[in-house]
């Protein structure tokens, strides 16, 4: 496995795939036709094939192992999902609209359901039978003017279960509120009137109270958004803090005083005249990446904190000391080639995993200013980490993440194995999936009959690359090496998917 | 002079009487002039006053210079129509709000987004941002002309 150096990405992709794809309604577009030429050849693509129906339906579905009683509860998970509009293939994996699926366990059997979000950009699009609008890393042929975020708004990123209501979630504009049996779309959700339309992160941090902390960002006007919900579901307040030049921020940090979110210095160009927004955005390592701290009691007492450039989709979890040192722990990256590299080749048929990832724990100093990283897996790439939900923004030992084995090919994307990390000692257990079963996200679910973090169950879906089929795999989380202690199969495959989460039934 | 600024989009400069075309053009007979008449549609909410400026160039769409004429009339369901006697022939741009909380500016949202309703001439849409003076602008000649905007709610 090599490390990829990050060499002028932004100008070959803009050649390859960001200008726009002129064609006629009769002409194949290449990407199309190249993507479904090498599926024939390479199983592993089939998670990127993506979705033409709208819903998808599986009901009483066997489990191998036993389903644990005390364990009852749905998991919700979203991703992009359709990646083919009429004639037009998305240039960028991120592109695709959301699909929303349930996976209910009930009387020891799976039903699963799956369902497309209803949004302005999906209905219009469905209606006028091809793509309408820009996406993130696209630009399809003749696209109408975007007026504001939610005329885009593929809500393909997450999903966010609070106070008995389900939201599907994007980042550049508004979450979707949705049925939380059926799945379908209700509308956009507005906390109130001034934020109506303004970017709700997928990334919101809820604490075991039911309070639901936030951020946002908007790229042009170059502000950082915070949130403040209650436990019920009512916005508290909001703040925006000027941060110029704006970069990408995904996910961030909730501690028990404050909010952090990191911003890497890929930054946005207004000037640009780049034909996506992803193409807008220039990688300037020498400038650091900038830490915005705010205080959640009061949203207008902010600090700024610097740190060499790296780059990270995703934190686990973060906690602060008496003392105002702050420990958190991430997937991170020296630089987001991937982005302009194998998340676009992808879609065409190509892969070539670039750059590493890996685990590290971070101790951020608020006296002094200094930041020290630490890497916990210098041999596992990893992602998608994800903490038991009782010990968020507080202190905490434990991390689960999807990793990818040492070995794997260049030419394999994803991720093979599921690891426990303590994130103090560096101690890891993993279970690898046999062969072309692809690892998605995979959660901890607290046994609430115990402490935090002590015993628990392990729950991710896998893709069966081989098998043609997506699989629910439940594990002991302290015996992960194991294996699962309970398996489904769905009869299809599901596009890979990006995050979700789990609610217990009552 | 009254100035209504609002931060970015909307500075409207008039003169006492509501029609700021100077007097002298109307006797000077020197350029000719057309009859405008404006029509704004889908004003859903009588309250507050319906601000018009008509815009004779980029910049003064920018706030860097002034408007050819400006206007404040209360708001007529579902139409508001107004009509300008004598407007330069010229190549110009429209640009309406609906000024429902009576402060004399365009509302904005948290992130500097119109939160009241607006429209602009050719109803030309912003693409990542505000509409631009090309993409608004009508040509006025000697013959009567109506120019329908409307208004995005």
């Amino acid at each position: 496995m090599h490390r990829r150096k990050f060499l002028q990405f932004s100008i070959g992709a803009a050649l390859s795939a960001g200008l726009p794809f002129r064609a006629f309604a009769d002409t194949p577009d290449p990407w199309l036709a190249d993507f479904h030429a090498a599926l024939e050849r390479k199983p592993w693509l089939l998670g990127f094939h993506g979705v033409e129906q709208s819903s998808f339906a599986a009901n009483d579905l066997v489990f191998e192992g036993k389903w644990p009683e005390a364990l009852r509860g749905t998991l919700y998970r979203n991703g992009p999902a359709r990646h083919e509009v009429g004639n037009f293939r998305y240039r960028h994996w991120f592109d695709g609209d959301g699909l929303v699926q349930a996976f209910r366990v009930q009387d020891g059997r799976l039903r699963h359901r799956a369902r497309l979000v209803a949004t302005h950009k999906l209905t219009s699009e469905q209606a006028a039978g091809r793509a309408l609008y820009p996406a993130f890393g696209s630009s399809p042929p003749d696209p109408e003017p975007v007026t504001s975020s939610d005329v885009m708004n593929p809500a393909n990123i997450s999903v966010l279960p609070h106070h008995e209501r389900l939201f599907a979630l994007w980042e550049g504009g508004s979450a979707h509120e949705l049925d939380t049996d059926t799945l379908e779309t209700r509308g956009i959700q507005t906390w109130s009137a001034e934020s109506r339309g303004v970017s709700f992160s997928a990334h919101p941090r809820v604490e075991a109270d039911g309070t639901l902390w936030n951020f946002g960002y908007a790229s042009r006007t170059g502000l950082i958004v915070l949130w403040h919900i209650d436990a019920r579901g009512k916005l508290v307040k909001t703040g925006v803090v000027p941060a110029s030049p704006m970069g990408m921020p995904h996910d961030f940090l909730m501690t028990s005083r404050h909010l952090v979110v990191p911003i890497a210095p890929l930054h946005y160009d207004d000037a640009s005249n780049a034909n996506t927004f992803l193409d807008r955005h220039e990688w300037q390592p020498e400038r650091g990446t900038r830490l915005l701290v705010v205080d959640k009691s009061d949203f207008s007492r902010v600090r700024w904190f610097d740190m060499p450039a790296q780059w990270i989709f995703h934190y686990g979890n973060a906690w602060e000391d008496e003392a105002g040192v702050i420990r958190f722990d991430a997937a991170r990256a020296d630089d987001p080639g991937d982005l302009f590299g194998w998340l676009r080749t992808v879609m065409r048929g190509e892969v070539e995993v670039g750059t590493a990832m890996r685990h590290s724990s971070y101790r951020l100093d608020l006296g002094t200013g200094q930041v020290v990283e630490t890497v916990l897996t210098p041999e596992l790439e990893t992602e998608f980490p994800a903490v038991d939900p009782r010990v968020a923004g507080q202190r905490y030992s434990q991390v689960l993440v999807t990793s990818r084995t040492p070995g794997l090919p260049d030419h394999v994307p994803g991720f093979d194995s599921v690891t426990r990390l303590n994130v103090d000692t560096g101690r890891a257990e993993s279970y690898r999936y046999p062969d072309l079963e692809m690892a998605e996200e995979h959660l901890y679910l607290p046994d609430r009959r115990h402490a935090p973090e002590r015993h628990g169950w392990v729950l991710g879906t896998t893709l069966d690359a081989n098998a043609g089929i997506t699989r629910l795999n439940l594990f002991a989380a302290d015996r992960l090496a194991d294996g699962p202690i309970a398996r489904a199969s769905l009869p299809y495959a599901m596009p890979f998917g990006f995050h979700g989460k789990f609610v217990h039934e009552r | 002079m009254q100035n209504f600024r609002t931060r970015t989009c909307f500075t409207v400069r008039i003169a006492t009487s509501l029609f700021a075309i100077p007097a002298s053009l109307a006797f000077a007979g020197l350029a000719s002039a057309g009859e405008l008449t404006i029509v704004i549609a889908e004003v859903q909410e009588p309250d507050g006053k319906l601000m018009i400026e008509l815009l004779p160039s980029a910049a003064a769409m920018a706030g860097d210079g002034a408007s050819t004429a400006a206007l404040i009339l209360p708001a007529a369901l579902p139409l508001t129509r107004v009509t300008l006697g004598y407007v330069p022939e010229g190549r110009y741009a429209i640009r309406v709000m609906h000024d429902l909380d009576g402060d004399g500016e365009l509302a904005r949202n948290l992130v500097g987004m119109p939160a009241e309703p607006w429209g602009v001439s050719n109803d030309a849409k912003g693409n990542f941002g505000p509409p631009s003076f090309d993409d608004a602008a009508f040509t006025v000649t000697e013959e009567p002309l109506s120019v329908e905007i409307t208004l995005n709610n």
